[in-house]
């Protein structure tokens, strides 16, 4: 059984490798699209920046009921239910980290150099061979920064675990909730180790962001 | 071998493209057989506007060409039909006048990049490297790289995609004397090794002659000519496409002499002999194309004597042209069947009074000839 700080690693990492799947391509089509829908797509992105993580995790968890379409889906087909469980974490950290992974991608590709793609363009270069063969490496800045926060975002999500998750060893039980647990409990020493780390870890994070050179920042 | 080697492809198009006065429509029939057409004409016209809907990279500008585009039996714009074929389906090449080569890999990785999507049959990479004498810039990064160095670059990428046409919008523009005759020899190089057809934008006449053996002639609004382009720069109101300043007669010759005591090349224009300033490069019974500014050809009633310019041609006036806003007059002449145009103050003009038929000298300041055209 995995405790709080590899469960963290593992929630973080799966996380981070489905929303880039799903980030790169969203981001590139909304950093070159003219289509009225970009807006209220960008708004929704940005959601997550400014909801409290309750009002996600509320939502979130009537979703996931059995009650619903979804929760009672996915309970045929798994045998489980998406609530206090792995999966559901996944899917809720991926909709919160959305806009840190979309929006320093888009800003990314939004700087690139329109000339090289329209020569890529006229050397036979498709819309995804582009994106693959140019866009990505030349905004590999973005991706990286991208990749940095959505991992040390999902690492410090509280709320919206709190609510859909819970807290089950093993299952749901991350860094931030252990340490709530800690304190709760009032065993200071072992919240003061997990807080600790945290606090290098988020040092380092932010300090490699910046490294990247705040090319393809967050905006709020 | 090579692809469409100097086979015959046509290139048929009937486009308006949106500019901000007056749209600019151009309905002509390019035959490609592996030469240079000049798509030339003052700044603002439209040129690269056109180049660029022929590229199919118009489909986010504002003001898209309407219109059809037929290449190759192909039909690759037809927007009354809603038929738009993008760029990278197009067997045309394009380079933008800023050379846009990718920033993040080296010069070899650049035109392997063209080499990877290039049609069957499309020049070897290592030709165009050699023909181009590229060799030495492989690895470096293009920010590395002179300005005429990024535009050959550019050009070797264009190439090793082996598309029977390519487009090239004012290749030359931004380059020094020296670069800029360095690319001129590039597009003919690759030109005659692998028989590509090039459209070549230009607002410099002096690019347009010696490289095109075709012009098409742009002014606000729509094509003034098409055709070969000694014949075009001939027929056309020049004034037009070239401003008041540049105006002049262009014609073939054939270098018959070098002295190079007096250095000094003789020319040869239907019998009659002329004379330039030494070009030593240039092979005796080759044909060059000259060109005179009509503002440097004066007129004198008889043969002048004790006079610094070298070149006095008996000719006959043959038209007479002033306008009434200006002090200049345009006066026609012909030598030999040739037609040589005198620009002079109505000043001049009451003075020497002159009329249609005369027979005068027309006096050529040997400066006057553009150097190195052919």
């Amino acid at each position: 059984m995995l405790g709080p700080i590899g469960l963290t690693a593992l929630l973080a990492s799966v996380t981070t490798a489905l929303l880039m799947v799903f980030a790169v391509p969203f981001a590139w089509w909304l950093a070159r699209t003219h289509s009225v829908f970009k807006p209220i797509l960008e708004a929704i992105t940005a959601m997550p920046l400014v909801l409290p993580p309750t009002v996600l995790g509320f939502y979130l968890l009537l979703l996931f009921s059995p009650a619903n379409p979804l929760g009672s889906a996915w309970l045929t087909l798994t045998g489980e239910t998406l609530s206090f469980s792995f999966t559901g974490l996944v899917i809720a950290s991926m909709l919160y980290s959305l806009p840190f992974a979309v929006q320093p991608l888009q800003s990314a590709f939004e700087q690139l150099d329109e000339a090289a793609l329209e020569a890529a363009s006229s050397l036979g270069a498709g819309p995804m061979d582009r994106l693959f063969s140019l866009a990505l490496p030349m905004a590999r800045r973005g991706v990286m920064t991208a990749a940095i926060l959505t991992f040390a975002h999902t690492v410090g999500e509280f709320g919206v675990v709190l609510m859909v998750g819970g807290n089950i060893p093993g299952e749901t039980r991350v860094i931030s909730i252990a340490i709530y647990e800690h304190v709760e409990t009032l065993r200071y020493a072992e919240a003061h180790q997990l807080s600790g780390l945290m606090l290098v870890f988020s040092f380092v994070v932010l300090m490699s962001v910046y490294a990247l050179g705040r090319k393809a920042a967050v905006r709020a | 071998m090579h692809w469409g080697a100097r086979q015959l492809c046509v290139l048929e198009v009937q486009l308006s493209l949106p500019m901000r006065g007056a749209a600019l429509a151009v309905a002509e029939c390019f035959t490609l057989a592996g030469e240079t057409i000049a798509i030339f004409g003052p700044s603002g016209v439209g040129k690269t506007r056109f180049l660029r809907s022929l590229a199919g990279l118009d489909a986010r500008d504002a003001g898209r060409a309407a219109g059809t585009i037929r290449y190759d039996r192909n039909l690759l714009l037809d927007s009354a039909h809603g038929v738009y074929v993008p760029a990278y389906k197009r067997a045309i090449a394009y380079a933008a006048q800023r050379p846009a080569l990718f920033a993040h890999l080296s010069v070899a990785e650049n035109i392997a990049f063209a080499a990877k999507r290039s049609f069957p049959g499309a020049p070897q990479m290592d030709d165009v490297i050699a023909l181009l004498g590229l060799a030495p810039l492989l690895k470096q990064r293009p920010d590395t790289l002179s300005g005429g160095e990024q535009q050959r670059v550019a050009l070797a990428r264009a190439a090793v995609q082996g598309a029977p046409l390519l487009l090239l919008d004012e290749p030359m523009a931004a380059l020094d004397r020296p670069a800029k005759l360095a690319m001129m020899e590039a597009i003919e190089t690759l030109q005659s090794a692998f028989g590509i057809s090039i459209l070549l934008v230009s607002h410099a006449l002096e690019d347009v002659l010696r490289l095109a053996s075709h012009s098409l002639i742009l002014s606000a609004g729509g094509c003034l000519a098409y055709g070969p382009t000694l014949e075009v720069f001939e027929r056309i109101d020049q004034s037009q496409a070239l401003g008041q300043f540049d105006v002049g007669s262009i014609f073939a010759a054939t270098v018959s002499a070098h002295d190079t005591a007096l250095y000094l090349t003789q020319l040869e224009v239907c019998g009659v002999t002329l004379s330039m300033p030494l070009l030593e490069r240039i092979a005796l019974g080759s044909s060059v194309r000259l060109r005179v500014r009509a503002r440097d050809v004066a007129i004198a009633r008889a043969r002048p004597k004790g006079l610094s310019i070298r070149n006095i041609v008996p000719a006959t006036v043959m038209k007479i042209q002033q306008s009434s806003d200006s002090a200049f007059v345009d006066v026609t002449l012909q030598f030999a069947g040739q037609t040589l145009l005198a620009r002079m103050t109505r000043a001049a003009l009451q003075e020497l009074a002159l009329s249609v038929g005369d027979d005068v000298f027309a006096l050529i300041k040997s400066v006057s000839f553009d150097r190195r055209m052919f």
